[in-house]
């Protein structure tokens, strides 16, 4: 065979993206062994956007003279249960693209935990792995019923994961799917039982920034639990949208500020929980769209229907709470998941008589009644000054 | 919608329509995001800093088409990319600052890597670039558009707006420029 058609086969099998031993191939043909090594490298280049473009973290890019090899994907199969010091895996929970959640045992206590593990090939940083650890155990220390308890963060041969809480219920999501939308009563209770855990979140310095149905889960008894801390979200590489961009779920709950790529702080975990109250009340999404530019533009021009046109029995305080949180300012929102929370406990005493009132709030003293007192003041300094100089003169 | 060439969109969208940016945002986004984590060093591999840089140039790019000349969609993306990679590098520096590393020479001799440059050397890579840049222009958008943008035949062929067979030659062509450049440099 000739060089030149020896090296359009070679490009053939290039742009045929097949899977060839180029240092093999280099090897056997020394006349076009530069061009092959080329080949070779475009071909690295090629395997290393598709291997993070498909969120395939474990796939391997580098040329070690092999093929690259099969990544083991969540739909591969049931992954193989680690062995994790001190837990007897019982059971598989759920996976995701990195983490697989196990229902194990405590081998000390003999308490059934939910153990989530990250999945082993993961390519991560150094800086990774150590925020993953401090993230983990700042969160552990956070105490409250409706919040997921972590009792143990794993940091061992390599194996990274946490030891939580296993909850017996279900996410919201799967109790809209059932329910199709909530009293205004029991949406106004969920509301205030996680406005009450956000606060707790935002007081130890996190911002959740996925608050949804899918991150909730209710207890059998009711308890309302708030899960997911974005721990997983800083390593996980998967995307929000599809490869056609169609939607597949969160950005209906990003605050505008999300969209505008400006700091999330507290009062985006308030939107998207106003957002997430919306939902139960209504039973839809306040905003919807096929795509994420259409989405993005409905949030940014804060364009849904007026949750008392979608269900006008919910009482005009409860839909006016659902507003404030879900107004496009920030600054016009609840100041804090603390004040959403008392407003939402405040309408519950009010209209159902449950628990306490909450605390009034401090006022700031109205501009009306500060300029009132200085001329008061003024007055009063005014007439002393006078009376002083009155009796000097007697 | 019917598939519209995205060099008509482009007009379209310049010339103020809402529906052809949008068909362009949700077109070329995903392309771009893939593009994206090729490029963001491992150390800043956070879905959400990826994406929200590809959707912000994104936006703001289609926000200002004024300027730009309509070519094809291997031209635009390959604007959309530079404007992604110089947003990369920006934040980058910023984050060395941060750390306190002092100034951007220091910075970029201890930055990190990229996937694209830890699969072939940054060295490499940046010769592939240099080599790249010298090429004709649809020769250069044929081995952008495959090689880091992963189009496949039909697709570039779609991109080029010729026929499989003519797109074909044309990838050729252009990877055997590339080999023969990248084989000058050679040691």
């Amino acid at each position: 065979m000739s060089e030149t058609s020896r090296s359009d086969r070679y490009y053939a099998l290039f742009t045929e993206s097949r899977e060839v031993d180029w240092r093999r191939l280099a090897g056997d043909d020394p006349e076009c062994r530069r061009e092959i090594e080329v080949l070779g490298m475009l071909d690295r280049i090629r395997a290393a956007y598709r291997a993070t473009g498909d969120g395939d973290a474990t796939r391997t890019v580098a040329w070690d003279g092999s093929a690259p090899r099969p990544a083991a994907r969540p739909d591969d199969g049931p992954p193989v249960p680690p062995c994790v010091r001190g837990y007897r895996i019982l059971g598989i929970v759920g996976q995701g693209g990195f983490a697989t959640i196990y229902r194990a045992e405590d081998e000390k206590t003999g308490r059934e935990v939910a153990l989530k593990v990250l999945k082993p090939g993961l390519d991560l940083s150094s800086d990774i792995t150590a925020r993953f650890l401090r993230e983990a155990r700042a969160l552990a220390r956070l105490e409250n019923p409706n919040i997921v308890r972590i009792y143990h963060v794993i940091d061992e041969n390599g194996k990274l994961g946490l030891s939580m809480e296993l909850i017996a219920g279900e996410t919201l999501e799967q109790v809209l799917k059932k329910a199709g939308r909530l009293e205004p009563r029991a949406a106004a209770r969920i509301g205030a039982d996680l406005a009450a855990a956000l606060d707790v979140v935002h007081e130890a310095g996190f911002i959740h920034r996925d608050i949804k149905c899918e991150n909730v889960m209710r207890e059998k008894g009711g308890r309302i639990v708030l899960m997911d801390f974005g721990i997983s979200r800083s390593i996980d590489p998967t995307t929000r949208v599809t490869a056609t961009g169609v939607l597949v779920g969160t950005p209906v709950a990003m605050a505008p500020e999300q969209y505008e790529f400006q700091e999330a702080d507290r009062r985006t975990d308030v939107y998207s929980l106003g957002c997430l109250l919306y939902r139960l009340l209504a039973g839809r999404h306040a905003i919807t769209g096929d795509t994420v530019g259409e989405i993005r533009s409905r949030v940014l021009e804060a364009d849904y229907p007026p949750l008392e046109e979608l269900r006008p029995d919910v009482p005009a305080d409860l839909a006016a709470i659902v507003k404030r949180a879900m107004r496009r300012e920030p600054k016009r929102r609840y100041e804090s998941a603390r004040d959403m929370r008392d407003a939402l406990r405040g309408w519950l005493h009010r209209e159902c008589g449950e628990g306490e009132a909450p605390p009034p709030r401090r006022q700031p003293f109205p501009t009306a009644v500060v300029v009132l007192l200085g001329a008061i003041l003024a007055v009063l300094a005014g007439i002393l000054a006078m009376l002083i100089r009155q009796a000097m003169g007697d | 919608m019917d598939y519209e060439k995205t060099t008509i969109l482009l007009m379209r969208a310049q010339q103020g329509d809402r529906l052809a940016r949008e068909e362009l945002y949700r077109r070329l986004l995903p392309r771009l995001e893939r593009f994206a984590r090729g490029r963001v060093p491992i150390s800043m591999r956070n879905v959400t800093d990826t994406q929200e840089i590809v959707q912000e140039t994104m936006v703001r790019s289609l926000d200002r088409l004024e300027g730009f000349l309509p070519r094809g969609e291997g031209a635009f993306l390959q604007y959309l990319s530079k404007i992604v990679v110089n947003r990369i590098r920006d934040i980058a520096r910023r984050g060395g600052r941060q750390k306190a590393l002092g100034t951007e020479e220091i910075y970029e001799s201890r930055r990190e890597p990229s996937p694209v440059e830890l699969a072939v050397g940054a060295e490499i890579f940046e010769k592939f670039q240099e080599a790249l840049a010298t090429l004709k222009d649809d020769q250069r958008e044929a081995v952008f558009l495959h090689v880091e943008m992963g189009y496949s035949g039909e697709e570039l062929a779609e991109a080029l707006e010729r026929n499989p067979e003519a797109a074909r030659k044309v990838l050729f062509r252009g990877l055997q420029n590339v080999a023969a450049r990248m084989k000058l440099e050679a040691p």
